[in-house]
């Protein structure tokens, strides 16, 4: 079996299993879900099947726009699936690193559907780099996870911190892209690599 | 080397603000727990990108071969940086094809570590081709960048007709002084008797019909025809080239003239090309085994040039068409500045055979009543060229491109015996 059609239906298995969480959760009476009554269970169920559909086509055009509504779709169905009580909010830091991974998994899926040499390195460098990833991701997801169940999660200074803290994301983001900048001398003939 | 940012780039960034604008505007911070990955996925991204510093050098096992002949290209590249993840992909060439399809191939390259990316192509048409430049594409190692560009190879390819076997071809009217193979109509020494004279002095004993002398009283010689080369000028249309499905008439034209030249110089003749169109080219008649490969250098670089400039056949060097010589043209029979040039060269006494190259397989008229209307006019204004040919003695055939060339060539000839009464 193609490697990328392994992590095609890893992704599509992760996205499912996601999927029949999220669903199982919101079976508690506590969920965003239950409000809309007895049926209300069906939400994540219906937009995690939505997910799991766009997922499936991504990969089978191949085409990677429907990824991101895929992984929306299944952020949404986690937030509406989950009870307000008990263990589940702890578990969202991990659900955020499962669909990181279901991302990953299915963008190197479509990244890797042409030939290559050196393959088995390349896979096992880019394993290697979405299990970081996604530990360093759950890690870091986990300390807000943390402080945010000991605080109210409203008001003017969560909000003012929340904006702050979004205004600093986007300049380190602006900072890291600035060294990417094109040489100011670019030229036509600077796009080409050089002949040795 | 051009940056350009993934699709996952913006998908990122969108989930990962997403979830913070959610957690904000519905005060639910499970959202930004959410999103909170995927913004560490395009920091961490935007940390560890850098831009690659690639150069490549190329090698190629040969540049000068066959059509169909394989060539096997070694691409070495090397790069300041670890790229992850390099791919390389073939522009789509008229003439090469990439063997396995390999178009695209991947590659890891390794900071300082030269990687080398073989592939193979398949020659499928003559010509000089340039080897084309691949495009790399270094994708960084979370996939977010793309760094683009292009190799200059800066190799040629020289890649030849595959020559069909004649086992004949056609005859000369008229020989050349030098011996060759063709049995000349003059008189003289050689090996095929011609007829017999009475005795003359100086006359070489040796020549005697002893037999013929006996019996009629008086001395008498026999006579022969003496073998002698001839000067051929394959005259190429470079006016015109039906194409269709990646092949055309001129293709099929310049295998059927190297073919000829080859079987011309193994009998000893003199051949020459000419090359009428709208750039001129010609090479004058030689003899040699040099003389096959300038003929194949001169027709590979064989291209239509479009022009609406009148030639005719007084643009042609009088040097490359000597008296005597044949002339076999191959054509399409499209432009009438071709006919018209051809038509001249038999008003001027040359021995001029035609080999049409049949354009019907590559002018598939449309499905519309119009379509199949011009098509057949077109079809009725070339048979009327041909009738032209035929009378004033030309004898023209047509060869249908992709089937032998000798069946054509051997329908030639008996045209030509035919026609040997009214030749000038």
């Amino acid at each position: 079996m193609a490697p990328r059609l392994i992590t095609a239906a890893l992704a599509l298995l992760g996205a499912a299993a996601f999927g029949a969480v999220s669903t199982a959760a919101a079976t508690d009476a506590t969920s965003v879900a239950a409000a809309a009554g007895p049926s209300g269970w069906m939400i994540p169920g219906l937009m995690s099947l939505t997910a799991l559909a766009c997922l499936t086509l991504a990969l089978r055009l191949p085409n990677p726009r429907p990824i991101v509504l895929s992984i929306a779709l299944l952020g949404a169905a986690w937030l509406v699936g989950i009870p307000a009580s008990g263990g589940w909010r702890s578990l969202t830091a991990l659900a955020g690193g499962s669909l990181l991974g279901v991302a990953e998994l299915a963008y190197w899926s479509l990244d890797f559907r042409v030939a290559g040499t050196n393959q088995r390195t390349v896979y096992i460098r880019r394993a290697a780099t979405v299990a970081a990833l996604v530990g360093a991701s759950v890690a870091l997801a986990l300390v807000p996870e943390l402080d945010l169940s000991q605080i109210p999660v409203s008001g003017v200074e969560l909000t003012v911190a929340g904006l702050l803290a979004a205004a600093a994301l986007v300049a380190v983001a602006a900072t890291l892209a600035w060294r990417l900048r094109p040489e100011r001398d670019a030229s036509e003939s600077a796009a080409r690599a050089r002949p040795e | 080397m051009t940056l350009t940012a993934s699709p996952k780039l913006g998908a990122y960034s969108a989930l990962g603000a997403t979830g913070f604008l959610v957690a904000l505007v519905c005060g639910y911070p499970e959202a930004a727990v959410l999103g909170l990955p995927f913004i560490v996925a395009v920091l961490a991204g935007l940390a560890l990108v850098e831009r690659p510093d690639l150069r490549a050098s190329a090698e190629i096992d040969r540049d000068r071969l066959l059509e169909g002949d394989d060539v096997h290209l070694a691409v070495t590249v090397r790069s300041t940086t670890d790229v992850p993840w390099l791919q390389m992909a073939w522009p789509v060439s008229r003439s090469l094809a990439a063997r396995g399809g390999g178009y695209v191939l991947g590659v890891r390259l390794q900071m300082e570590t030269p990687a080398v990316v073989e592939s193979v192509f398949a020659t499928t048409r003559w010509g000089v081709v340039p080897l084309p430049n691949p495009i790399v594409r270094a994708h960084d190692g979370l996939g977010f960048f793309r760094f683009e560009g292009s190799i200059d190879l800066e190799h040629t390819l020289r890649v030849y007709p595959r020559p069909e076997t004649l086992r004949r071809a056609l005859s000369s009217a008229e020989t050349q002084v030098f011996s060759g193979n063709e049995l000349s109509r003059a008189r003289g020494d050689g090996i095929e008797f011609a007829d017999v004279r009475p005795y003359a002095a100086g006359d070489r004993p040796r020549r005697v019909n002893w037999r013929l002398s006996t019996r009629t009283g008086q001395l008498h010689v026999n006579e022969m025809h003496p073998e002698r080369n001839t000067d051929v000028v394959i005259f190429l249309d470079l006016f015109s080239d039906v194409r269709s499905g990646g092949q055309g008439t001129l293709d099929h034209a310049v295998r059927a003239a190297a073919a000829l030249a080859e079987h011309y110089l193994a009998r000893r003749d003199r051949v020459g090309v000419i090359g009428f169109g709208g750039a001129l080219r010609w090479l004058q008649p030689d003899m040699g085994s040099t003389q096959i490969y300038r003929i194949v250098d001169t027709l590979i670089d064989s291209e239509v040039v479009l022009t609406y400039v009148w030639r005719g056949i007084e643009f042609v060097p009088p040097r490359t068409l000597p008296p005597k010589s044949l002339v076999i043209a191959l054509t399409p029979l499209i432009d009438g500045r071709t006919v018209d040039a051809l038509l001249d060269l038999r008003g001027r006494g040359f021995d001029l055979a035609v080999v049409e190259v049949m354009p019907e397989p590559f002018a598939v008229p449309r499905p519309s009543d119009a379509a199949r209307l011009a098509h057949r006019i077109w079809q009725l204004e070339r048979a009327a060229t041909r009738l032209r040919y035929r009378r004033l003695g030309v004898p023209i055939v047509q060869w249908r491109p992709g089937e032998p060339l000798a069946g054509p060539i051997a329908e030639q000839r008996e045209s030509r015996r035919r026609n040997r009464w009214l030749h000038v």
